[in-house]
Parts: structure tokens; C-alpha cells; sequence
């Protein structure tokens, strides 16, 4: 029975994803004709000529995220082995409610702090490398970082208590130091909750919006050259989701391929998402 | 009560040992001498504290939080709380043996390998060498010699608890820990285990908690009974162990012989 029940709600679930990517692959569908692939593959997007390039908004959407698992990855993972490993059981636990606390902090608060004490940091600090201004990619992705760190802190110690403490108290045992047990035993055995958690931040910070909007400059079509370069990072760019937030979307609504565009992105967003997301939990459960 | 070994080289010993877990006393008054070549048996009721007593032995008791250790336990005559003794050095020398079987979720190899390759430079030669000599030891080599990069957890949990020997053994200890080893095996597990404690005690002081009196009968030389006296695991009997178990004195001894006999 409640096996049946579970798959039921399962394929719900699923139902209910799949029919919300059919209607925007429906609504999209003009763009998909009149760009194809260029879509997704082309640099420039500009909709009073009808050209629609994603291309960038997408590398935004990635060079952010990417920025801000570099930074809140290790750290984070680190903050989770201090937890975890060191702290006594008593204070891991008091600590762990400020941290659920600040994951939920609504994201337009972080984004205000973002303007008001981040882009200052980021336009003095790189000011030899010249940047127009604080609105830079790499300010929102240093703020994705701050925002993602908790749920990456939390997700990571669940995954490091999941080892079981006769494993650690075995190697103990045998001489290694607490160190040792740690980087041999319990990193190991938690490597897959450990890459769950940080798919499952992946999933949070490129969808991820308003925090974003209010650091990133919203400036079209920013690539770089050669693709490789990091110079975009300190300039102000475009992801997915600003794109979507942004006024555009609302002027959008009359024209049918601007619209279709638009709705694309959408799909774009929901593909990167969903995939991040599912095999996040796809890890997390197997690990568990 | 408390009567020294002559002429025996002591190998580890305690003298009035305390066990405080935050302001509860659990342990009290423990000394005992392990003697070089003996197995030391520890038997008495669940509760009495054998586990930590052992467990204060390797210094692993410091693991568990708010556990408080007083009195002195001499490795080798040296005291093992001593400041310039590094405990993981330590817990190399006292090696441990749990209930449960914890084999690491690596292969069968890397198992053998795990804390020997750490303490000492190995070649691969020396490891190969290394493992199969460990294995032979513990008797599993002829069960697994195909098979050393199988997963260890594939075992059977009679081999798997061997396994563990191999592993403690691999590092060279001088004392053997053991925690009610074969509580979690079947027959023939516990005494392929039984008939290896008797050949390996030659080399390796042994100390084994355990809860099967047929067990503690055979393969004991002298054995510390660990009974609550006034709700305080203390020693209540300890000597030769057929002249323990022939002629038991104290109450709390003869009450749980009594029950376990009775079971």
C-alpha cells in the first residue's frame, strides 16, 4: 500500500514537472523554428531584430555558479569536517539551528546586502584591473556563495554523520590520528553525500534570482574572449534568471517569438535545474 | 585478593584505575597485571563497565565524551598517560578487536594494509608479503587468496571479524584488545578464532572481555571478575582462572554464574 502510494505520488511529481516543461516547450516553440540551435549556441540577443542568442546568458549562469562553488565549496566542506569531526555533539547541534535559520533568509535581503557592502568590496579590491563598476558576475557569485554556504555546511555534515562511528573508532584504534581518519575513513564514505550536497547548491544557485539581480549589472551579451578568459567575471553580465526577472519579460508578452524566447529561457533554466537537482538526490538517497 | 605475578615478565598493568563518566564514578579500584604470553580474561555482568575498562587501556575511553580517567595504566612498566607519549603511537602498540566486526569499505588487501602502511614504509613486495603473512596467520588466506581485491565486505562475518585480526595484527601490537570477538559469530567462526587466540598468545599478550563461559573455561590463563559492588563495576575476584571458576567466592561472582549457568 504504501509502496503503491509512494509510486503514485512519484509519477505525480513527476506528471506535474513534466507538464509544466511541455508548456514551455510549447510556448517556446516559435524561437526553436526561427533560431534553432543558434538558440542555444548564438552570442548576441537582441530583440528588436528579432535575434535570440542565449549563449551568454547561459555562460553568466554558469560562470556564477561556478564562482560560487569555488568558493563556497571548500569552505563549506570544511566548516561541515569542523562540525562534524571536531565540535562536541552538544554544540554541533546549537550550531546547526542559526545555520538552518540563515538558509532561510529570504534572497532579497542578502541581495541588499549585496549592494550595500559587497559591490564596494569587489570595485576597491580589483580596482587595478579596472572595472566600470561594482556590478560585476564575480560579486554575484561571491554573493550565491554566502547564500548557498549554509545549506552546503548543513547537507555536507549530514552526509559526513552518516558514517558510522564504529568505522571511525576501528581506524582510531589502529593509530591513525584524527586527521588521518578523517581524509581515509570518512571523506571517502561520504564522498557521495558530499557531492549530493554540492549538486543540490548547483541546483540552488543557478536558480537563484533576485539576490542576483540586484549585484549583477544586467548587461546583454557579455562572452568572453577567448572563451577561456576571466575578464567578463569583473564585468557586469547576465544569467537565466535576470534575464527572466528583468522588464523584459513583461514587454515580451505581446510579441509571440520574443515571448517564445523568453519561455525558452525558461526551459533552459528548468533542464539545468531539474538536472542538477535530481542527481543530487539521486546521490543523496543511494548514499543513505 | 590481588595477588602479583611472579617471575613473569608484565607486559601491561593498572593500578587503581577510576572511571568517572561527568561526576558518576563507574569503575573503581581496578588493578590487574597482564603477563607476557597469557590471555587475561575479563568476564561479569552487562553493565559492570568491561567494555570501558578495556577501552582504557589504548586510551580509546578519551573518544567518548565526558569520560574521566584516574589512576595509572604501565605499558611495558611506562606509564601510557605519560605527556611525551603520542597516543596514536600507542594505540598501535595496544591493539583492539571489536564486537561487531568493522572491516573498511575497501578491498580485501588495503584492509591488511590499512594501518601497517601508515606506521612504516612498505614496499609493494613487502606488502604483498605483508598480507598473505597476516592472513595465514588469522587462517583466511586459503578462503581469500583468490580474492584480495574483492570488496571486504563481501565476506562472511566470521571472516570479516578475522579480517580485523589481520588488520590489528599487521601493525605489530604487543598487547591484543578484545571485545567480546565472537559474541556476533557462529560456531565455527568463534572457534576458529578460539584455536587462533591459543596459537597467537605466544607472541602477543592478550586481554578478551567476554560473556561465554564455556570460552572463558578453555582458553583463559587468569581472568579478572568485573561485578557492581554498591552500583560500582569493581574487581571482585581475580587469580588463576581454574581456580576462580572451581571455587568461586565472591556473592556477586556466584550470583551470575549462577544465571548465566541457568540460561
Amino acid at each position: 500500500m504504501t509502496r503503491v502510494l509512494s509510486w503514485l505520488l512519484s509519477a505525480l511529481a513527476i506528471g506535474a514537472f513534466g507538464f509544466l516543461l511541455c508548456v514551455f516547450l510549447f510556448q517556446s516553440g516559435p524561437v526553436w523554428q526561427s533560431e534553432g540551435t543558434r538558440y542555444i549556441t548564438g552570442v548576441s540577443w537582441f530583440y528588436r531584430q528579432d535575434v535570440f542568442g542565449a549563449l551568454s546568458l547561459i555562460y553568466g549562469s554558469l560562470a556564477v555558479t561556478a564562482v560560487a562553488l569555488l568558493l563556497a565549496g571548500p569552505l563549506g566542506l570544511g566548516a561541515a569536517v569542523f562540525l562534524s569531526e571536531y565540535l562536541p555533539q552538544k554544540a554541533r547541534l546549537v550550531l546547526k539551528i542559526p545555520l538552518e535559520l540563515l538558509a532561510g533568509i529570504p534572497s532579497v535581503v542578502f541581495g541588499l546586502l549585496g549592494i550595500a557592502l559587497l559591490r564596494d568590496w569587489v570595485y576597491r579590491t580589483f580596482a587595478k584591473f579596472d572595472p566600470l563598476s561594482g556590478d560585476t558576475l564575480l560579486t554575484a557569485g561571491i554573493l550565491l556563495a554566502v547564500m548557498i554556504l549554509p545549506t552546503m555546511v548543513s547537507l555536507c555534515d549530514d552526509a559526513l554523520r552518516s558514517v558510522s562511528g564504529a568505522q571511525r573508532q576501528a581506524a582510531r584504534a589502529l593509530g591513525l590520528t584524527r586527521a588521518e581518519t578523517i581524509w581515509n575513513i570518512v571523506l571517502p564514505q561520504a564522498s557521495r553525500g558530499i557531492a549530493s550536497a554540492f549538486l543540490l547548491s548547483v541546483g540552488r544557485a543557478l536558480g537563484e534570482t533576485v539576490a542576483v539581480f540586484l549585484v549583477i549589472g544586467r548587461q546583454d551579451n557579455n562572452l568572453p574572449h577567448p572563451w577561456y578568459s576571466p575578464a567578463p567575471l569583473l564585468e557586469a553580465g547576465q544569467t537565466l534568471t535576470t534575464k527572466l526577472g528583468g522588464a523584459e519579460t513583461n514587454i515580451a508578452f505581446g510579441d509571440p517569438l520574443h515571448w517564445a524566447a523568453i519561455m525558452g529561457l525558461g526551459v533552459l533554466l528548468l533542464v539545468l535545474t531539474a538536472g542538477a537537482t535530481c542527481l543530487g538526490t539521486l546521490g543523496r538517497r543511494r548514499h543513505a | 585478593m590481588f595477588e602479583n605475578i611472579p617471575c613473569k615478565n608484565i607486559v601491561l598493568e593498572t593500578l587503581n584505575l577510576e572511571v568517572q563518566v561527568r561526576e558518576r564514578t563507574i569503575l573503581q579500584n581496578i588493578s590487574l597485571q597482564v603477563a607476557s604470553g597469557e590471555i587475561l580474561g575479563i568476564i561479569g555482568p552487562s553493565g559492570a563497565g568491561k567494555s570501558t575498562l578495556l577501552r582504557c587501556f589504548n586510551r580509546l575511553s578519551e573518544l567518548t565524551p565526558g569520560l574521566r580517567v584516574r589512576g595509572e595504566v604501565r605499558l611495558m612498566g611506562s606509564s601510557i598517560y605519560a605527556p611525551e607519549l603520542d597516543v596514536n603511537v600507542l594505540r598501535a602498540r595496544v591493539g583492539m578487536l571489536f564486537q561487531e566486526p568493522v572491516v573498511f569499505p575497501v578491498d580485501i588487501r588495503e584492509n591488511v594494509l590499512f594501518g601497517a602502511r601508515r606506521l612504516r614504509k612498505l614496499s609493494k613486495g613487502e606488502q604483498d608479503e605483508l598480507v598473505e603473512s597476516k592472513l595465514r596467520e588469522v587462517a583466511l588466506w586459503e578462503e581469500v587468496r583468490d580474492r584480495l581485491k574483492q570488496p571486504a565486505a563481501k565476506l562472511s562475518v566470521g571472516q570479516q571479524q578475522r579480517l580485523c585480526l589481520a588488520r590489528t595484527l599487521a601493525v605489530r601490537p604487543e598487547v591484543l584488545l578484545m571485545d567480546e570477538p565472537t559474541s556476533a559469530l557462529d560456531p565455527r567462526s568463534t572457534s576458529a578464532i578460539e584455536e587462533l587466540l591459543l596459537e597467537m598468545k605466544s607472541r602477543h599478550s592478550i586481554v578478551l572481555v567476554t560473556h561465554n563461559l564455556r570460552q572463558a573455561r578453555q582458553i583463559f590463563d587468569r581472568v579478572a571478575v568485573v561485578c557492581l559492588r554498591n552500583g560500582v563495576g569493581q574487581i571482585v575476584e581475580q587469580g588463576e582462572s581454574a581456580a576462580v571458576f572451581n571455587a568461586p567466592s565472591a556473592p556477586e561472582f556466584r550470583d551470575y554464574l549462577g544465571q548465566a549457568s541457568g540460561m
